[in-house]
This record gives structure tokens, C-alpha cells and sequence, in this order.
């Protein structure tokens, strides 16, 4: 059997595969979430914050929040892949 | 093999580690002042909210990754019900009973339509959030409704006087009681502790080596110890902290040792294997969405007794500060995703930080960063992980 190319994606999601699916795709919206929330209270006043450096930190942290969907859903895409090769493998057994 | 045991322990216990870590780096930046009676009793009665929701949270997790976006909703609509039944004179604990029975009834409906009707659950619980946002904007008219009952306010948390007396008369500046309870509550955790790893190296299963029992049951007990003379010397046990602990007490025996604790992991873990095993995977949904809807309401108790008000902004972003517990807490090897102290120590770790942060006097925009950067690093520490697994 050929050894898996091991990679951040083919990890296996076993028992907690959808939790952690579920999981990055909150937290990513959340740090997008924080982003927003930044710039508006530096806007509004609240913060002391200069502007520059919260349209850079807050960038960034969209970003990371990208990211980190984009990484969950990659991984629930790989995983589908993987049931539905096993799948059709169990089905040629058969 | 030394080098193994000891990654194996760090590994195994890097939350508190990195807990530990982020306490002295905060004790060393405010000199000190993060560590004061005072701070203690703060973080615990700022946080409870974090504790309790994240344990309710924790259960919605287990059933399969699923979340309640409607908790911060609850708490606000439950806390404003509250609040305005007992402005209209409403005995306090006819109130609580309507609180928690509006919970039930949230969390029920929203149960209902996950396990029975099959409406995925974010969509439903995001439903749910903007429903009972709107309705406690209508509820409270967007004014802010006072709470003048001082005994609610001193059983629930809130306000200057609300901590357990001290019935065994200590003196000035340090609380006899709560000393006890402190070391009452030590001895019964080394009398657990003992007695699950006797009873499991009876039974042949694997245990941790004697010296690294012994080591996590000192650094825990040391800092019990830690914690409850710090209480001891401001004004004793805040009552906010009995809730706290009588939750994660329940639950954790419930995650632990009950049948529908085990049945949440199973549903988790593999639902089509639970349902041919002949378990009602409809009936665990509904247990763990409108378990959570019950200590929503218990959240917003606590909450409209600290700020002795009720307003429609409450609980804004709470089921996130619940959320990044759970994550937090369980994106080490301490347990995995599913236990109830991991969970725990992901939500000190949050209030530590921001605690330290306020001390510090740190600006608020700098402090999202902080959080952010924190969730960002749990992540990759999770996908690390994940990976290593896998080799």
C-alpha cells in the first residue's frame, strides 16, 4: 500500500472530525468579527488607538480569520473525499 | 524513556503549564497587582458568566461539534424577564424559578426543532439569536431596568456584600471560612484523586506514574490553597463562586459518570453506531440544547445581580467567550475537546488575560489583538498536533 503524503490536511478528523470542523470555522468568524469591532471603535472614539494601526492589526487579524475557514473547510473537503473514496472502495469489495 | 515520560506529561498538561506561565508573566508586568484579593475575586465574579456557559457549551460540543449561538440572547431576554418581574414586586425566588423555566422553555423549543424537526443547529440557535435579542429590546423598550433587591444581589453575586459570611468568626482580614472550605476542599480532591487511581490500577487499567499523580495533584492543591487565601483576606467566598462550582461539579460528574454523559461522547463520536446500538440519539440532542438553555438563564441570574441591571447589550458576544473556552481548553492534549476542567481552564485563561490587561491598563483595541492572537495560536497548536498525530 502507498504511504499517504502526510500533510496539515490529511489529518484524520476520527471522533472529534466535525467538532473541529465546526470549531475553526467559529473562531475564524470570531477574529473577523474582532477585526470589525476594532475599527469601529477606534472610528467612534472609544479606542485610543491610531487609525493606521488598527487598519493594519485589524487586516491582519481578518486575515488570520480567512484562514482559519479557509482550513476548516479545506479539512471537511478532504474528508468527504476520503468517506467517498472509501465508499466506492466498500462498493467494488461488494 | 525519561524524556518520553516527561514530554508525554508536559504534553499532556501544556493548558495549565501555559496557564501558569501567563499568570507569573501578568504578576511580573502589573508587579504584583493582578495577583491581589481583590483581582482574585474579580476574575471569578467577572467570569462566572465564561464557566458556566462554557460547560453548557461543552455539551452541545460533545453531541458532534454542534454550537448554541443564542446563549448571550437567552442570558440578556431571561435576565431582562427577571429584572422586570421583580421591579413589578415579584418575590426573588418566584423570579428565579421564571428565569430558569424561560430557559428551559428557550432551550426546549430550540431542541425540539434540532432533534425532532432536524433544522441544523447553528441555523436554529442563530435563529434564536436574533428572536430573543429582538424581544428583549421590545421587553425593556431599549431602557435599562434596574435591580433593587439586595438579597438577590447577595446570593447571586452582585454589588459589595455579596459573599458567604463568615459564620466561624475570623478576624480582620481573614475569613475563617472560607480558609476551611479551602482546605476541606483540597482534602476532598487528594480523597478523588487517590481513590480513582486505586480503584483503576484494580481494575488493570492504565494509570499516570506516581510522580507525575503526585506533581499535578500538588501544583493543584498549591494553588487551591493560593486562591483561597487570597479570598480569605478581601471578603471571603463571593457567592457567584458557589454557583460556579456547584455547575462544574454537576456536570462533570454528569460527563463523567452517567449514562447520558457517556451517551453525549458516543453521539459524538459516531451517531449511526449510537442509533444501531438501539440509543435515542433525538433524545441526547434534546437533553443537551435545552440543558443549555437552563444554564443560560442561570448566566443571566448572575449577570443581572453583578450589574444590578438588566439592558438589551447583555450578553453580547457571550457564547463566543464561550466558544473560545471550549477551543482553548481542549486544543491541548489535557482531555481533548471534551472535558469539563479543560474547559474550565480555557475560561481562566481568557479572564486572566483579560483581567491582566485591564490591570495593566492596556487599550481595548490592543486587547482584542491579544485575544485574537491567543485563539490564532490554539488553532495552530491544534493543527500541529493533529499532525503528529498522524505520523
Amino acid at each position: 500500500m502507498d504511504k499517504e503524503k502526510k500533510s496539515i490536511f490529511n489529518a484524520p478528523l476520527n471522533m472529534d472530525g466535525s467538532t473541529r470542523v465546526t470549531l475553526l470555522v467559529v473562531v475564524g468568524g470570531y477574529l473577523i468579527y474582532m477585526a470589525y469591532q476594532m475599527v469601529r471603535d477606534t472610528l467612534s472614539g472609544v479606542s485610543s488607538m491610531g487609525l493606521t494601526t488598527t487598519l493594519i492589526l485589524a487586516g491582519l487579524m481578518a486575515l488570520a480569520g480567512i484562514a482559519v475557514i479557509g482550513y476548516g473547510v479545506c479539512l471537511w473537503s478532504f474528508s468527504r473525499k476520503k468517506k467517498d473514496e472509501q465508499k466506492s472502495e466498500e462498493t467494488d469489495e461488494e | 524513556m525519561t524524556k518520553t515520560k516527561v514530554m508525554n506529561w508536559l504534553q499532556k498538561n501544556t493548558m495549565i503549564l501555559i496557564l501558569v506561565l501567563v499568570v507569573l508573566f501578568f504578576t511580573w508586568q502589573t508587579q504584583g497587582k493582578i495577583l491581589l484579593p481583590q483581582n482574585i475575586t474579580n476574575l471569578i465574579a467577572q467570569n462566572a458568566y465564561v464557566f458556566i456557559l462554557a460547560t453548557g457549551m461543552l455539551l452541545c460540543i460533545l453531541t458532534g461539534g454542534n454550537i448554541d449561538l443564542s446563549v448571550g440572547s437567552v442570558v440578556c431576554f431571561a435576565g431582562a424577564v427577571g429584572a422586570l418581574l421583580m421591579a413589578k414586586g415579584m418575590n426573588m425566588w418566584l423570579a428565579v424559578l421564571v428565569m430558569l423555566a424561560i430557559g428551559l422553555l428557550v432551550g426546549g423549543l430550540q431542541a425540539f426543532c434540532i432533534a425532532y424537526i432536524h433544522v441544523p443547529p447553528f441555523i436554529t440557535t442563530l435563529a434564536g439569536q436574533l428572536i430573543f435579542r429582538g424581544l428583549s429590546n421590545v421587553i425593556l423598550n431599549g431602557r435599562t431596568q434596574t435591580v433593587n433587591v439586595q438579597m438577590f444581589k447577595d446570593v447571586f453575586g452582585g454589588g459589595a456584600t455579596c459573599y458567604v459570611p463568615d459564620l466561624l468568626g475570623g478576624g480582620e482580614g481573614m475569613n475563617l471560612l472560607c480558609l476551611v472550605v479551602g482546605i476541606i476542599a483540597c482534602v476532598i480532591y487528594l480523597a478523588l484523586t487517590a481513590r480513582t487511581r486505586i480503584t483503576r490500577i484494580k481494575k488493570g487499567y492504565a494509570v499516570d506514574s506516581l510522580v507525575s499523580t503526585i506533581v499535578r495533584s500538588v501544583v493543584i492543591v498549591a494553588v487551591l490553597m493560593f486562591v483561597t487565601v487570597k479570598l480569605s483576606q478581601y471578603k471571603g467566598i463571593p457567592s457567584a463562586l458557589i454557583w460556579v462550582a456547584l455547575v462544574v461539579a454537576v456536570y462533570a460528574y454528569i460527563t463523567s459518570k452517567t449514562t447520558m454523559g457517556r451517551y453525549l461522547y458516543a453521539v459524538g463520536g459516531n451517531e449511526k453506531a449510537t442509533k444501531l446500538s438501539g440509543i435515542d440519539t433525538r433524545k441526547v440532542y434534546f437533553f443537551a440544547y435545552t440543558n443549555m438553555g437552563f444554564l443560560a438563564a442561570l448566566a443571566g441570574i448572575l449577570t443581572i445581580a453583578r450589574m444590578a441591571s438588566a439592558q438589551p447589550t447583555y450578553g453580547d458576544s457571550y457564547e463566543m467567550d464561550a466558544i473560545s473556552s471550549c477551543f482553548i481548553g481542549g486544543a491541548s492534549a489535557y482531555g481533548g475537546v471534551g472535558t469539563v476542567p479543560g474547559v474550565i481552564i480555557g475560561a481562566v485563561l481568557m479572564g486572566v488575560i483579560n483581567l491582566g490587561m485591564s490591570v495593566m491598563g492596556i487599550d481595548q483595541n490592543f486587547q482584542k489583538v491579544v485575544k485574537g492572537a491567543v485563539l490564532l495560536a490554539a488553532v495552530i497548536f491544534d493543527v500541529i498536533s493533529k499532525r503528529n498525530d498522524t505520523k
